[in-house]
């Protein structure tokens, strides 16, 4: 059987002329397909927006047969900034947008200054976070962490845990490398154990644990809690996507930079390091999105994070009712904050090709 | 008073996994001389020139290049990479830096020199290995002919007065040889003490001052390129020669 090859299409009309229109039954499954779509699309904007109320005294107010994101928005200001003093609430504003800051220095300094300054910004951003939100300097008045709540709150918990567990998931990814089996065993020991378990029981444990490392009558408060436990959990996972990273690095290139007089850690900061890095990168992001997600767990130790404190909104007898409108927002804030945090890292990706 | 030798190795011996890798080698090689390693592969050619800069620990022996006592400095590589560069098979080029960066990255970094003048004098030495107009590529847009010619710029920015090439044309395709081993000859002579593990008997001929046989481990040779080629010198370089120069891999010189 002789067949000639396959023509390509002329353009672009002719592709979808024969994808979608090849026969009677592709024609008609096409435009019913199209029907279903049209029709679920309509349906869905005019719950979310046409028929949507946006502002009401409570939920009796709210039209039905629509969204109700009056609720939404009556509580906007706690969702975000939790019960902070509404007077200060530009300070928890702050934190939510400080994050894009390393983002934009990485984008805008010339490449010889961009990863020393983007990595400043990285391991800054937490310190000053931690400032804006507590406090306690000139011009800043203190505010307790029993305060500190919403959005903000995950944002500052999911930041300070990566940038803290990264210089501990390095140590770890080197001290599992390490020749001596004392220590490559006590590193892969301690990856296995916050590894192994639940996130739920190691800030419960916390909770019950900390204390008694503590001397007498101090409790150390639920903040510093959550992000000791969110610190151990999450530098388990990194080191062992820094080791890949590191292993991914051809050993041909540590005895250059040893050839040419580098000393073993002047090689990893200029040669194997950035070369580890670059490999890890797409996992490095995967972690960052699992830790952001799973910072809603510090509900257990009894904070109130974005999660949790829209599910407590939900509770008020005045917006009692679905909690449809609560958790699609939820998810679109969080789906938003994830998305930017991979379209920051294929930037990184995309420059460091280039 | 002749001066020291720039390379002096006495009883070197070394063996891994209960096999003999090097055994009682002693050799010499004069300042500025051009010394040519050759020998079937697992001879001890490339382990040799790693114990020549202190990449290899070594059983028995002492060696001194440079006038370094190399076993003493084992743990102080940035001695050793002062006085004594190295040229690799593959390349071993930084692949995340620049070709400009490849060569200036060492002397900024462990010789303090500022970055406009590493760069300036990078760039330097990438004209030297005829490859002035590439500082901007990255090392893996280039053919393997040009990243060994930065790699040997990369060697030569830190101003090594001994320079050790580890079979710098293996890994390259035939049309390629010839850029490299021309690099390699302008080098030869200029008063860098080179030692270059090669198949190339063509650049043995024509640029070195001594030829050194290695089989098992041992010397089976060490003399002067004329002797070397007449096959007299030992049973075993008229067996080695017969071997490298019927298979064809002699290249122009």
């Amino acid at each position: 059987m002789n067949r000639p090859p396959p023509r390509p299409a002329a353009n672009a009309l002719a592709t979808w002329r024969v994808a979608f229109f090849a026969g009677p039954v592709s024609t008609v499954l096409t435009l019913a397909l199209l029907a279903l779509a049209g029709w679920a699309a309509w349906r869905l904007l005019d719950w979310g927006v046409l028929s949507a109320t946006w502002s009401a005294p409570d939920r009796q107010a709210c039209a039905p047969g629509g969204a109700c994101w009056a609720f939404v928005a009556a509580r906007l200001p706690q969702f975000l900034f939790g019960f902070y003093p509404p007077d200060l609430h530009w300070r928890p504003a702050l934190v939510v947008g400080l994050p894009v800051l390393p983002a934009i220095i990485g984008a805008a300094l010339p490449r010889r200054h961009r990863a020393l300054a983007s990595g400043a910004a990285i391991l800054l951003t937490p310190p000053v976070m931690l400032l804006v939100m507590a406090g306690g300097v000139p011009g800043l008045a203190p505010v307790p962490t029993e305060r500190w709540g919403g959005l903000s709150l995950t944002i500052l918990i999911a930041t300070t845990a990566f940038v803290a567990s990264l210089p501990l998931a390095l140590g770890l990814a080197y001290a599992r490398r390490a020749s001596l089996p004392v220590v490559s065993g006590l590193a892969a020991g301690f990856i296995e154990l916050w590894r192994g378990l639940p996130l739920v029981t190691i800030l419960f444990m916390a909770v019950i644990l900390l204390p008694l490392f503590l001397p007498a009558g101090t409790r150390p408060d639920r903040f510093t809690t959550a992000v000791v436990a969110l610190t151990l959990y999450n530098s388990a996972y990194l080191a062992e996507v820094l080791r890949g990273g590191l292993q991914s690095v051809a050993r041909s290139q540590s005895i250059a930079a040893r050839a040419l007089g580098f000393g073993f850690w002047r090689a990893q900061a200029d040669i194997v390091l950035p070369q580890a890095l670059r490999v890890a990168l797409p996992a490095l992001v995967n972690v960052a999105v699992a830790l952001l997600k799973d910072t809603s767990y510090v509900m257990v130790v009894g904070l109130f994070d974005f999660i949790g404190i829209v599910a407590a909104a939900l509770s008020d007898p005045r917006w009692m009712g679905p909690p449809t409108e609560a958790y699609l927002f939820i998810g679109a804030v969080y789906w938003t904050a994830c998305f930017s945090l991979s379209q920051w890292a294929a930037g990184i990706e995309r420059r460091l090709a280039a | 008073m002749t001066p020291p030798p720039a390379i002096e190795v006495r009883g070197l011996s070394k063996s891994y996994a209960g096999r003999t890798v090097l055994h009682d080698i002693s050799m010499t090689a004069a300042a500025g001389s051009c010394t040519v390693l050759c020998g079937a592969s697992g001879s001890g050619k490339s382990t040799l020139l790693r114990c020549l800069n202190g990449l290899e620990h070594w059983d028995a022996g002492t060696v001194r290049v440079a006038g370094l006592d190399i076993a003493a400095l084992r743990t102080r590589p940035q001695r050793i990479g002062r006085a004594i560069g190295m040229v690799f098979q593959d390349f071993a080029l930084f692949p995340h830096l620049s070709v400009l960066d490849n060569v200036a990255l060492a002397p900024r970094r462990l010789l303090r020199i500022g970055r406009d003048e590493a760069e300036a004098a990078a760039l330097g030495w990438l004209r030297r290995v005829g490859l002035g107009e590439l500082t901007s590529r990255m090392p893996r847009a280039l053919s393997g002919g040009q990243q060994q010619r930065v790699a040997i710029a990369r060697a030569l920015a830190m101003n090594p007065s001994v320079l050790l090439f580890d079979e710098p044309t293996s890994a390259l395709d035939p049309e390629m040889v010839g850029e490299v081993l021309a690099v390699m000859r302008d080098l030869a002579g200029s008063g860098i003490t080179i030692v270059t593990a090669t198949h190339e008997m063509g650049f043995a001929r024509a640029c070195a001052d001594q030829v050194v046989l290695l089989a098992a481990g041992r010397v089976c040779a060490c003399c002067g390129p004329e002797a070397f080629f007449d096959g007299r010198e030992a049973p075993e370089v008229a067996m080695f020669l017969s071997r490298v120069l019927r298979s064809g891999r002699q290249t122009a010189s």
